[in-house]
Order: C-alpha cells, then sequence, then structure tokens
C-alpha cells in the first residue's frame, strides 16, 4: 500500500517534472523539465529539498489531492493559481504541515499560468535516462510517461513530517515578471531581411497565440520577412529558439520541443528569461530586446546568485 | 530545402542562446560532411573538455551545450578551432543495421498513394525501398527517431499537406528526399509506407537507443504474420534488427 497523496482529479497537463534530462539529444530527447524552472527551485527550497527533486507541475489547470500518509509537508509556488486546504485559502510560497486526510485544491490560473506542488523528501519515482521529468509527446518519465490522473496515488519518500517552524517566501523577494524578453540574434539571423530585423525587434508587441504549449509559443501580429524559401536543412535547437516557418510567424520553442528542426532562427531568449515567458498565457503580448552574450551571462548570474541566496530570503512563521 | 552541399573552408561559430555553440561545417546533406561532423563530435566528447555538458550533431553541424560558468564562448571556440579537421580519424564503430519492415495495409497507409504518385506498382516501391543501403544522417526531432539519406530518386514524394496528428511507433516513412524510422508515435506529415517491429528506442532496454548517427541501414519486407511474431519478441526484449559490424566507413 502506497502512501503519500492520492490524486482526486487532475486537469489535463498535470505531470511530473524537475530541471530535465541531459545527455541524450543525440538521440533525440529533448531536455524537457519544468517550463518555470525558478519556481520549481523555490518550491522545492520551501520544504528543503534538493532544488532539483521532482514536483507536479500545473499548467494553467488545478487539481485535487488527498494526503494518505500519516503526514507531510508541501509547498506550492508559482503563478496565480487558487490554492486551498479543506476547502479554505491556503498560502502560496510557504511550507504547510498536512495530516491523512487532508484535502489540497489548485484552481485554474489566469495571467500566470505555471504552479508547482513540491513535498517535503520528494516522491518516489523511478528516473528515466537520469530523469524523472515528463514528456508526455514521446511517454517518457513521471508516471507512465503520461500526464497525472484521477485514482493515482503518489508515495512519498517521506511518510511522517516531523513538526518544525515553516517557511514563507515573501513577496518582496519574487523575481520580477517582464514582457520585454532579452534575446541573442541568431544563429540564421542572416536568413531575414534588415525589414525582418526590424520587425522583429522594434514591434512594440507580438501576441501569444492560442495555439502554444510546452513544445512552442506561436507568436501573432506581425511577419517577419525572411530570405529564401524559409527552410533550412535539420540543425539542433533548445528552447528559446525563435523559429520562423513560411507563414512568417515567429515559434518560440519551449521546454518540451525537439532536439532539431528545419525552419531558420532569428535569435534564441536568453536562459534567464525562459521562466518568466514560461509563465505568460496565451493572449498575454511579448516584445523583444537584443543583448550581447555578455549581458547574457550577467543575467545568468545575478538569477543563479539569487537562487543560492534563497534560502536567506525564506522567513520563519509561528 | 537546398539540395546542392558545399563544405564551407572554415567552420562557422555561432551562439545559439547563452549556453550553445553552434559549429557550422557546410550546408546541405552530404555524406562527407556528415562524417566530419561525427568525427568532430566524437573528438570533442574524448576530449572532456571542461564545461561542455552535452552534444547534439546533426547533418551539418554541431551543437555544443557548455555551461558559461565554467567556459566561456571565446574560449571554448578557441579550443575547438584548434582540432585539425582533416586529420580526425574515424574510431567510432559503425554498424550496418538489418531493419525488417511490413510494408502497405494498416502498417503503411501511404503505400498506395506513394505508388499512384510515382506510377509504379506497390511491389516496385518496396523493392525500391527495401534496395539501398542508407546513411544514418541524424538521430533528431523525438526520441529515436533516424533520419536516412541515399532514398532512390524515383521514391522522392512530397510530405502531406495536412499532417497526421499520430503516425505509430516504428513507421517507416519517406518525406522529400529524407527516409525516416520513427521511434515513437508522434504527428508527422511524411508518407507512410511499413512499420518496423525493431524500437529504435526503448527506456528499458540496455543499450535504450541501438541505431546512432554514421551507421547505415537496410531494409528487407516481412509479411504481417512475422511482423506480429518480432513485435512479441521486441516485447521480451529481442533487437529483431541484425546488426553487422562495418569496420571503417567508405
Amino acid at each position: 500500500m502506497t502512501h503519500g497523496l492520492l490524486v482526486l482529479q487532475a486537469t489535463a497537463g498535470t505531470t511530473i517534472q524537475d530541471l530535465g534530462r541531459v545527455g541524450y539529444r543525440r538521440y533525440g530527447v529533448t531536455r524537457s523539465g519544468a517550463m518555470d524552472p525558478v519556481a520549481l527551485q523555490v518550491a522545492n527550497c520551501l520544504v528543503g529539498n534538493p532544488f532539483n527533486t521532482p514536483c507536479i507541475e500545473f499548467s494553467v489547470g488545478g487539481a485535487d489531492f488527498r494526503v494518505t500518509s500519516e503526514s507531510l509537508r508541501c509547498a506550492f509556488h508559482g503563478g496565480d493559481f487558487q490554492f486551498a486546504l479543506n476547502g479554505m485559502p491556503a498560502p502560496m510560497s510557504t511550507s504547510l504541515h498536512l495530516r491523512k486526510g487532508d484535502i489540497l485544491s489548485i484552481g485554474g490560473a489566469r495571467k500566470r499560468i505555471r504552479g508547482y506542488l513540491a513535498v517535503e523528501g520528494g516522491f518516489v519515482l523511478e528516473p528515466v535516462l537520469g530523469s524523472c521529468a515528463t514528456h508526455t509527446r514521446s511517454a517518457l518519465g513521471g508516471v507512465d510517461g503520461a500526464a497525472l490522473e484521477g485514482g493515482q496515488e503518489l508515495e512519498c519518500v517521506t511518510k511522517e513530517a516531523p513538526k518544525r517552524t515553516e517557511l514563507s517566501l515573501p513577496y518582496s523577494a519574487f523575481p520580477k515578471s517582464r514582457r520585454l524578453f532579452r534575446v541573442i540574434l541568431g544563429p540564421q539571423a542572416d536568413r531575414f531581411t534588415d525589414d525582418g530585423i526590424s520587425t522583429f525587434l522594434e514591434s512594440a508587441a507580438f501576441r501569444i497565440d492560442k495555439d502554444s504549449d510546452s513544445v512552442g509559443y506561436r507568436l501573432t501580429g506581425h511577419r517577419i520577412e525572411y530570405i529564401g524559401d524559409g527552410n533550412i536543412v535539420s540543425d539542433p535547437v533548445v528552447p528559446g529558439c525563435i523559429q520562423v516557418p513560411a507563414s512568417g510567424h515567429p515559434l518560440i520553442l519551449m521546454a518540451d520541443c525537439p532536439t532539431t528542426g528545419g525552419y531558420p532562427k532569428i535569435a534564441t531568449v536568453i536562459s534567464t528569461d525562459l521562466s518568466e515567458l514560461a509563465q505568460l498565457p496565451p493572449g498575454a503580448e511579448v516584445s523583444f530586446r537584443a543583448v550581447s552574450l555578455e549581458e547574457a551571462h550577467t543575467a545568468r548570474r545575478t538569477q543563479q546568485q539569487w537562487l543560492a541566496e534563497l534560502p536567506k530570503q525564506l522567513i520563519a512563521l509561528n | 530545402m537546398s539540395q546542392t552541399a558545399q563544405r564551407y573552408t572554415t567552420p562557422c561559430y555561432s551562439p545559439v542562446g547563452d549556453d550553445a555553440m553552434l559549429i557550422e561545417l557546410g550546408s546541405g546533406i552530404d555524406p562527407a560532411i556528415n562524417e566530419a561532423v561525427l568525427q568532430l563530435e566524437s573528438h570533442i566528447r574524448k576530449l572532456a573538455i571542461n564545461g561542455v555538458v552535452e552534444t547534439t550533431p546533426a547533418y551539418a553541424s554541431l551543437l555544443l551545450h557548455y555551461n558559461p560558468d565554467v567556459v566561456s564562448f571565446a574560449a571554448l571556440q578557441e579550443t575547438v578551432s584548434t582540432i585539425q579537421l582533416n586529420e580526425l580519424s574515424m574510431s567510432r564503430e559503425s554498424w550496418l543495421w538489418q531493419i525488417p519492415v511490413c510494408y502497405g495495409g494498416k502498417h503503411g497507409v501511404d503505400l498506395d498513394f506513394v505508388a499512384e504518385y510515382h506510377h509504379l506498382t506497390t511491389a516496385e516501391i518496396i523493392r525500391l525501398h527495401s534496395k539501398p543501403r542508407y546513411r544514418v544522417y541524424m538521430i533528431g526531432f523525438a526520441p529515436g527517431y533516424t533520419y536516412l539519406g541515399g532514398l532512390p530518386e524515383q521514391l522522392h514524394t512530397p510530405r502531406r499537406e495536412n499532417p497526421r496528428l499520430h503516425t505509430p511507433s516504428g513507421s517507416i516513412s519517406v518525406g522529400g528526399m529524407q527516409a525516416l524510422i520513427a521511434g515513437v508515435a508522434m504527428p508527422s506529415g511524411w508518407q507512410l509506407l511499413g512499420q518496423t517491429p525493431v524500437a529504435t528506442y526503448a527506456p528499458d532496454r540496455d543499450p535504450p537507443f541501438l541505431i546512432t548517427a554514421g551507421d547505415e541501414v537496410q531494409f528487407h519486407p516481412v509479411n504481417t504474420h512475422e511482423f506480429k511474431r518480432m513485435t512479441k519478441a521486441v516485447e521480451k526484449g529481442d533487437w529483431v534488427a541484425e546488426r553487422v559490424a562495418m569496420g571503417e566507413p567508405a
């Protein structure tokens, strides 16, 4: 008999994620992992887990759970989800001590759409190719390579969570949200006209299309003018790559994207900004600014420093 | 897609975001350029350059995924540019894979269309498709997706205008001038000629991946009865595919 968290119901797209799979791209296996890796790490930090511990990721939709172990400690962080314990609003970005029979309810998000539920000690899961991240398109990782469903029971490593002071991340410490995303131009910027590049960088806003998911965000609003037939011989791609297919409407590749692609890439969103981009829902407006590698690396170091100092940012409750 | 391949006199290095470096050795689809990419990848993996976390080879380019906290783009480019490409020897093992395919019917729903498109019989399509030794240029897109070059010109067929939302794992298909073995079920716009019971990717098998870039593949037709028998064998962990040592590639 398993003891942990029973899934009462889960919206499609509720999956187990960690920081992703490394080392198998040469066999066509993408990184996948959390859409917002920063939020996943915050959730883990709140319950004292190593930052790469698998969590439950919510995308737009929510889920209900019942605690089936004696007790457990959990934290929910990310997005603007409704979060309730036994029917009463519960604090987000805060560790909570739960007892057997407690019901956790996560309700849909609207303007920030990725949330993470971490449990202290993590879940009992078998890594596939070095990671527990679920890539549903190739039926890889998580629980049987699929999204979570009502009736499944997730076993927790820790069967009983000892009482201790609970921790919370104050709102003032939250990373700032952004609409202007930093990119590094290329590697096929030469496949676009000067007009195409300035449309991309100077347009006030592109809109994230409703036809967007964890593989890619389609952008509408402006067409980007390219040179040639709009195809290249397939070359490697990473999350953040901005492909421009023949339609001229850019597609930003996200965490679950393929390992290779056949469309020219005008630019790549810097790794630091992907977390914030992943929070935005269809309908949101985004724009782009080209930066140097140096600026991107400085931003990356700042974010890493913020994560390293995260435990110190948490405030003790009671 | 340009069909004329061109080898660059010197590799072209460009950043892909802030943690990857694209090294382009040429353009187009060409066995010599692809071989150079794989030799470079193999050499870089052996060097175990500090900060390089992963490599993704493709047709004519190689992506190095690096940790910028450990190695800078400039330092990495300097290290890689000292490698003498024309002095690299091929030291990796290469294999010829004999892959059974059940052509047509529910296993290859586009076989009739492809035959009609080329004014050939389905038997002629099968004979043409199972004749050559294909070069594996790239494993990419999705797990175990094996991209093959060397498709006879009589079989070059445009992709479907409306991609299918579901094509089964093991699908054997053609798209333009390329041939493909699908490692997992995926949406696809390629023309489906048949299906192999061979799993190019099986997470619980050791090794999970059979075929690598630089190998060669040859198909042979099997009937539905054999397909069923082999599918059961694959479920028990058999490879079903025959593997022949190639030695030094031509």
